[in-house]
């Protein structure tokens, strides 16, 4: 983490994944406003889900990056309670994920996510899909402050 | 009719027993006009009485031993009980089913405790509920009741039994007529079909049971498929990647041309992946059955191909296509791989055209697609439905050899089947049918 606010969640196992995501961020110097966590667990905690009243030292994120096959807990849970949860149901989450399952895919809607992205298995795309999605929930959309 | 049977039913009874003939023939009458002074004249009026009543006599004889015969030679079992509910009389067929002789018959009641009945249950039933009992009490006919009884021999039996009440002059009830049929047989192949039927349908569900489970096997592998396998791929494919931007200054030609082999390798594996799920997926898919508009879709699947390459100019020709009554995604998987295939495979044409028609034969609509591309040796035909089989090489033509798999699956489990013609350099034409009625 770095003195600026952190904007984007971004929830990830892998760490493989998690350092091509931060290079793809990069490229429009996003990466430093990114904070990583690598369960569903850590994620809800960060959100401060199970206690009332705590706001995450650095504020509320911009933007949730999800990951679906997480351990312990795992995404479609953490989907699910952040978009029934008062405080972070406004947050952006983009599920970001391996599987484009289409049992996944409906649940993942049903729960309320903003946008389903497979991750592609080319790099190239996968870095211009990553920077495309920064640019855009972070900079293009706009958010209730 | 003179009363020489020797029933023990208790005195003043009419006797109706059918296994005894009561003739007239027996009988003298004695005219009482016989004797006295008129008795010429009376005589013959006399005569012409008697010869009347003997007539009246006869006929009534004759028809009773019609009905005698008739009741005597019954496939069902008679009895007649009177009032009280005392057996009166039984046709042989009768004694037979219950395997009685005349004297255990006569002098009991139909609902002797040495005779319980039960119902198809085996529940015991009641003497107030007999129909027997009903017919001859009420007055009410009850009719096809199945009952359990036992035989003389200890054997359960079971009967199909009516029972009738049946009237005196006065209009009350005198008795019941109760006739019944064996149906110990019937019932037994009834109970043992019901048997067999629970049987099988225990079979069955066991079957889609383990088919179930199969399936969900299936699709929990191709599921671990999905995301397991690709995350790998992707660190392989991107790490190579970032090696070749960021690092190539540090390699010489020769581990650069390496280096482009492992991440052509890996792009290959990431598209075999795919097309193996797909392949999968196809096979474990719901058929759904609606009617599909085939040549709405085939517009639909020309204009995706020609948006993906827009700077090719493929001529389309589409005839009419019969509408079919199919699963609409799966087939849009068959004409975009057909489809595809013919785009494809033209590429090296310099007018290439494609022709879709179809044709209906029999109970079945045959589609082609026919392209003017570089077609395939004709000897290697029976490969080219199998999965991962080329005729081309990777260097020709792009591809995993999945596609043609794909199609002849999907046809398959519609019911049709697929084909295809074609020469080296004379383009290929591509078939498939469906049959007109259900798929599979």
């Amino acid at each position: 983490m770095s003195a600026e606010a952190v904007e984007i969640l971004l929830v990830e196992d892998n760490s493989d994944d998690v350092e091509l995501t931060l290079r793809a961020l990069r490229r429009h110097n996003l990466a430093n406003r990114v904070h990583v966590v690598g369960d569903g667990v850590e994620a809800l905690d960060y959100l401060g889900y199970d206690e009332a009243d705590h706001v995450p030292a650095d504020g509320y994120p911009k933007l949730v990056l999800l990951d679906l096959k997480l351990p312990r807990v795992d995404g479609l849970e953490v989907l699910r309670r952040l978009k029934s949860s008062e405080a972070t149901k406004t947050i952006p989450v983009v599920v970001l994920t391996s599987s484009h399952e289409e049992r996944d895919l409906v649940e993942s809607y049903r729960l309320g996510v903003n946008s389903y992205v497979v991750k592609p298995v080319g790099f190239e795309q996968f870095a211009q899909a990553v920077s495309a999605l920064g640019l855009y929930w972070l900079l293009v959309n706009k958010v209730p402050t | 009719m003179s009363n020489d049977s020797a029933s023990q039913a208790p005195a003043g009874t009419p006797v109706l027993d059918c296994s005894r003939v009561s003739t007239g023939a027996d009988q003298t009458r004695t005219s009482s006009y016989g004797d006295g002074p008129d008795s010429g004249l009376a005589a013959s009026s006399t005569g012409r009485h008697v010869t009347r009543v003997r007539r009246a006599e006869e006929a009534l004889w004759v028809s009773e031993e019609r009905y005698r015969t008739v009741v005597d030679n019954l496939g069902e079992g008679v009895v007649l009980l009177d009032a009280d509910g005392w057996i009166i009389a039984s046709n042989p067929r009768a004694r037979a089913i219950l395997g009685l002789d005349v004297d255990e018959m006569t002098g009991r009641t139909f609902f002797d405790p040495e005779w319980p009945s039960v119902h198809a249950d085996g529940t015991p039933w009641p003497i107030e509920e007999h129909p027997a009992t009903i017919a001859r009490t009420s007055g009410r006919a009850v009719t096809d009741m199945v009952m359990g009884i036992t035989h003389s021999s200890g054997a359960r039996k079971w009967l199909y039994v009516n029972a009738q009440p049946f009237h005196g002059a006065s209009g009350g009830v005198e008795g019941a007529v109760i006739s019944f049929a064996d149906i110990t047989e019937r019932k037994r192949d009834e109970d043992e079909i019901r048997a067999l039927n629970e049987s099988l349908e225990r079979r069955v569900r066991e079957r889609t049971a383990d088919l179930e489970a199969t399936n969900r096997d299936l699709e929990a592998f191709s599921y671990s498929v999905s995301h397991d396998l690709r995350a790998p791929l992707r660190a392989i494919e991107a790490f190579g990647q970032i090696l070749l931007a960021d690092h190539a200054d540090r390699l010489d030609a020769e581990g650069i041309r390496v280096l482009r082999v492992v991440l052509r390798n890996a792009k290959h594996m990431g598209t075999l992946i795919d097309d193996l799920l797909a392949f999968s997926r196809v096979g474990r898919k719901a058929l759904e059955r609606r009617e599909v508009n085939m040549e709405r879709l085939v517009r639909s699947v020309v204009q995706e191909l020609r948006t993906a390459e827009p700077g090719r100019d493929t001529a389309f020709r589409i005839g009419p296509l019969c509408a079919v009554l199919g699963d609409q995604a799966l087939l849009r998987h068959v004409w975009t791989n057909l489809l595809g295939n013919a785009v494809k495979f033209t590429r090296p044409v310099e007018h290439p055209e494609v022709e879709i028609r179809c044709e209906r034969v029999d109970s079945e609509c045959r589609y082609t697609v026919t392209d003017n591309g570089v077609g395939f040796d004709s000897r290697y035909a029976d490969r080219l439905f199998q999965p991962f089989q080329r005729l081309h090489q990777a260097s020709e033509f792009e591809g995993t050899g999945i596609g043609l798999a794909i199609v002849a699956r999907i046809v398959q489990r519609h019911g049709g089947r697929v084909w295809a013609e074609g020469a080296t350099g004379k383009g290929a034409v591509f078939g498939f049918s469906t049959p007109q009625g259900e798929p599979q």
